[in-house]
């Protein structure tokens, strides 16, 4: 039994729509102004709102937002004697259900409301459950907010999943996530490397094999499927699996049986199935080298995992995320970070997404050593340089004439790399102090080697 | 043959991984032999002990992100997986000591990318190993 509330101003009207809704089983209250529907509104939570657009004391369109901000978020069905197409487009921009036109039938009213009800319904059982285990997948920008919604529906049911993405974008954790978030979470949540796998023994992994069945299998077998039993199966890199092992893994998701080589036995699997995948797998079934009906069996539900570059509002709970883990790793105090460093962070357009953000962090961790912030300085040199590039290269593109000028003083490498040496050496000496010893730890120069450099650029030496 | 060797060791020159063992059986020493053999030029870091693995894992990993574990019994495998927060970032293929169902489900918690016995054919193990490099290091775009 739902609860409907209907905010209407004409008595006749209110009492035959009650009297409907009550026959359909549901409990009806009535309202007959704003401030009157307000009340009961913020009273008891409703499932629908039937609003009427005309009312004694303001437009129930103004109303409809502050109805879809209870605690209950009711849907809203607009109603009104009056036809007006923009008010309809405002009813529905603002997150109105339907908008609906009196005089209307009892049938397309109680379809409405049926439809209305359903979607509620969905709504809620969908919904990512307030505790939704993230297994490590950090981030609330709308694309992965969207993408968490996936994985809370994928978690949900038992369809096949297959999510997409480029590398490093996580795909494995969101594999893992609807493991554990699923009612198989207490079972094994087993993983195939198809790109690892060489494509003679891809077969005998995933569905085991017989005692001598082949040159080398000196052992019976157990495949990858069979451990599968109860939990997920996670097939890492689809695309690479070999056509022949495609067509049998087709079968084995078809009819959830499959026999292991040199059986003849048929063995029963109770897995669930996620599969991932880099590559474009519908541009691999037009070249023919993927399996449209495979494809169309692994993507029930797809996920696709947006570049670390599409969602870059979520770099800094990434950076406090994985620092913390890495210095939680090495045993060091939780290191800060200087703002320049994080503006870099978002500047750069990280390729490698995620996973090459992490592999930054532990590099500039590693540079900073015992240094408490990070600053954009402990960055690896690549991605400085890459930085620094893409600053000056607009600047470079609009000045042709300094360019030509450039090019008439431009320096022969030798004098070049002596003007780079002397500025290295008189940063590291103004670093330093008079410390030699640490001056050669630093640069890792032999003591000889670094008096000799200091010698021939006459820059003073420590004493 | 020569020819091939050196292509292979060229794509897999700068590529460097982690092993682990504690055992003394003859997997340990086949094993390192065939990797020594199909990888010429591979960095191999080895442990052969429990607590020189873990000090290991809690430096900076410098651009280590495979690792092969050879698991010498139950004691150890458990051991291994109270590292399981130090190697949520290394691709595992796992060499298990026996082929008991607990002994799987067990390993399978480290998630390896990998899993097989220790009477298992080294080849396979050293050719997934092979592939593993390659794929890691040619997905790096950094």
């Amino acid at each position: 039994m739902a609860h409907i509330l209907i905010i209407d101003d004409e008595s006749c009207f209110t009492d035959m729509l009650s009297t409907m809704v009550g026959d359909m089983g549901h409990h009806v209250t009535s309202a007959y102004s704003i401030e009157d529907g307000m009340q009961k509104a913020s009273m008891q939570p409703f499932d629908i709102v039937l609003l009427d657009v005309q009312l004694p004391d303001g437009s129930g369109l103004d109303l409809l937002p502050k109805i879809q901000a209870l605690p209950s978020s009711p849907e809203v069905i607009i109603i009104t004697g009056y036809g007006n197409p923009d008010g309809a487009e405002l009813a529905i921009k603002n997150g109105a259900w339907d908008y609906i036109q009196k005089p209307f039938s009892i049938y397309t009213m109680t379809l409405l409301l049926v439809r209305a009800l359903q979607y509620r319904e969905a709504k809620h059982s969908n919904r990512m459950p307030f505790l939704l285990k993230r297994c490590g997948i950090v981030g609330n920008s709308n694309k992965m907010e969207s993408c968490l919604e996936l994985l809370a529906s994928a978690a949900a049911n038992e369809a096949n999943v297959l999510i997409m993405g480029e590398t490093g974008t996580g795909k494995e954790l969101f594999a893992r996530a609807i493991h554990k978030n699923s009612k198989r979470a207490q079972n094994s949540f087993i993983i195939v490397d198809c790109a690892a796998l060489p494509s003679t023994i891809v077969e005998s992994v995933l569905f085991g094999h017989e005692k001598g069945v082949f040159t080398g299998a000196d052992k019976h077998r157990d495949g990858l499927i069979k451990q599968a039993d109860g939990g997920t199966l996670f097939l890492d890199e689809v695309g690479e699996l070999p056509l022949s092992t495609q067509k049998a893994f087709l079968r084995v998701l078809q009819e959830r049986s499959f026999r292991p080589i040199g059986s003849k036995m048929e063995i029963k699997s109770d897995f669930r199935l996620v599969a991932a995948t880099n590559r474009n797998l519908e541009d691999m079934v037009n070249t023919g080298s993927f399996r449209n009906d495979l494809l169309f069996r692994l993507r029930t539900i797809t996920i696709e995992l947006p570049p670390l570059k599409e969602h870059i509002e979520d770099i800094k709970e990434l950076v406090f995320y994985y620092i913390a883990k890495l210095c939680g790793r090495y045993g060091n105090d939780i290191k800060g970070f200087s703002p320049d460093f994080l503006e870099a962070l978002i500047t750069y357009d990280w390729p490698g997404n995620i996973r090459e953000l992490v592999h930054t962090l532990e590099r500039a961790l590693a540079i900073a050593h015992d240094e408490s912030t990070l600053f954009p300085k402990h960055l690896p040199m690549d991605i400085r340089i890459k930085l620094v590039r893409a600053n000056i290269e607009p600047v470079e593109a609009n000045t042709s004439k300094k360019q030509a000028a450039g090019r008439a003083l431009f320096l022969r490498m030798e004098d070049f790399r002596k003007n780079m040496d002397k500025e290295y050496l008189h940063d590291l000496i103004a670093r330093v102090g008079n410390n030699i010893k640490e001056a050669c730890r630093l640069s890792g120069l032999s003591r000889s080697h670094l008096y000799s450099l200091l010698k021939e650029y006459n820059i003073s030496k420590p004493e | 043959m020569l020819v091939i060797i050196l292509l292979f060791k060229g794509v897999i020159e700068d590529m460097a991984f982690l092993f682990y063992t504690n055992s003394s059986g003859k997997t340990k020493k086949q094993l390192q032999e065939i990797i020594h053999a199909r990888m010429p030029g591979e960095e191999m870091e080895v442990y052969r002990t429990f607590d020189s693995l873990s000090n290991r894992l809690l430096r900076p990993l410098e651009g280590l992100s495979v690792a092969v574990l050879l698991v010498s019994s139950m004691e150890d495998l458990s051991n291994i997986l109270t590292l399981c927060n130090v190697l949520w970032d290394m691709r595992l293929i796992l060499i298990l000591p026996d082929r008991n169902h607990e002994t799987i489900m067990k390993g399978h918690q480290l998630r390896p990318r990998f899993l097989t016995h220790a009477d298992c054919n080294p080849t396979e193990v050293a050719e997934v190993l092979c592939n593993m490099l390659k794929k890691y290091t040619q997905m790096r775009p950094f």
